[in-house]
């Protein structure tokens, strides 16, 4: 079964660059939607229902990643998989996403290896 | 607390080869300056600690990392999103590093201005300054 997955970051080239290594994983992606912070994330998923993993940034403007995870309990689309990745590496903000919701935290830059195992875990068990 | 230039150092050569697959050492001696135009981006990270850093690099190097990446756009921005994207990853990754993991901290996102290479404010003294294989000069500093 193919997925969509939305990947939001303010950063044009994380965007980019994260979803070229994506593609090249061989996992089965349907499409690679972009949102450059969590309130453009929260209108893209209304525009497209399809998305099933979320990739996440935490440090962005206007809506930062873990006020996005938190509103996202609050709507019908709480169940979706979220990953946070990030340049913070504190525990205690690891420790704070995963209670928010978040179902991964991966620090930058991130590994091709890395990103398939995440994904490949959180897809088989979708 | 970590000694701040060797870890400014260790964060610095770390991402770049992590994220931009580029190998580059710390330079002990009086650094040659800057040839070109520099793009310099800042950012402030806030909560346990805080505190602003500054990374600087050439234009040119800053569209060669692009280039690595596959990342094309206007060159008139790309080497400020190269040198800003940069900047906040390897602010993440030394927060940590010379604070502690448990250190709770927020960064404001980049901001990146260019200057000529003879225009630049002076370092200050526990700065880490780099030279990447091919000869480029990346320096990295904290003001806390």
């Amino acid at each position: 079964m193919s997925v969509e997955i939305l990947l939001v970051d303010d950063s044009r080239i994380t965007r980019t660059v994260q979803a070229r290594m994506i593609r090249m994983l061989d996992l089965p992606i349907a499409a690679i939607h972009e949102a450059s912070d969590g309130l453009e994330a929260l209108l893209a998923l209304d525009e497209h229902p399809g998305v099933s993993l979320v990739v996440c940034d935490l440090n962005m403007p206007n809506m930062d990643g873990e006020s996005f995870v938190r509103e996202l309990q609050r709507t019908d689309r709480g169940d979706l998989d979220v990953v946070i990745l990030t340049s913070d590496r504190s525990v205690a903000r690891t420790e704070a996403l995963l209670d928010a919701g978040a179902r991964a935290y991966i620090t930058k830059p991130a590994t091709p290896e890395l990103l398939r195992d995440v994904l490949s875990q959180l897809l088989a068990a979708a | 607390m970590h000694d701040r230039r060797q870890t400014l150092s260790a964060s610095l050569s770390l991402i770049l080869e992590d994220a931009a697959f580029v190998f580059a050492e710390l330079v002990e001696d009086e650094p040659e300056p800057f040839e070109g135009e520099v793009v310099e981006a800042s950012l402030d990270y806030s909560g346990d600690r805080s505190g602003t850093m500054a990374l600087r690099m050439t234009v040119h190097f800053a569209l060669q990392v692009a280039e690595e990446l596959m990342v094309s756009g206007d060159e008139d921005t790309l080497p400020e999103e190269i040198a800003g994207e940069l900047l906040n990853i390897i602010a993440g990754h030394w927060v940590v590093e010379q604070f502690g993991e448990r250190t709770r901290f927020h960064l404001t996102p980049p901001t990146a201005a260019r200057r000529p290479g003879d225009a630049l404010s002076p370092l200050p003294e526990d700065a880490a300054v780099l030279r990447t294989d091919d000869g480029d000069r990346v320096d990295l500093m904290v003001a806390a």
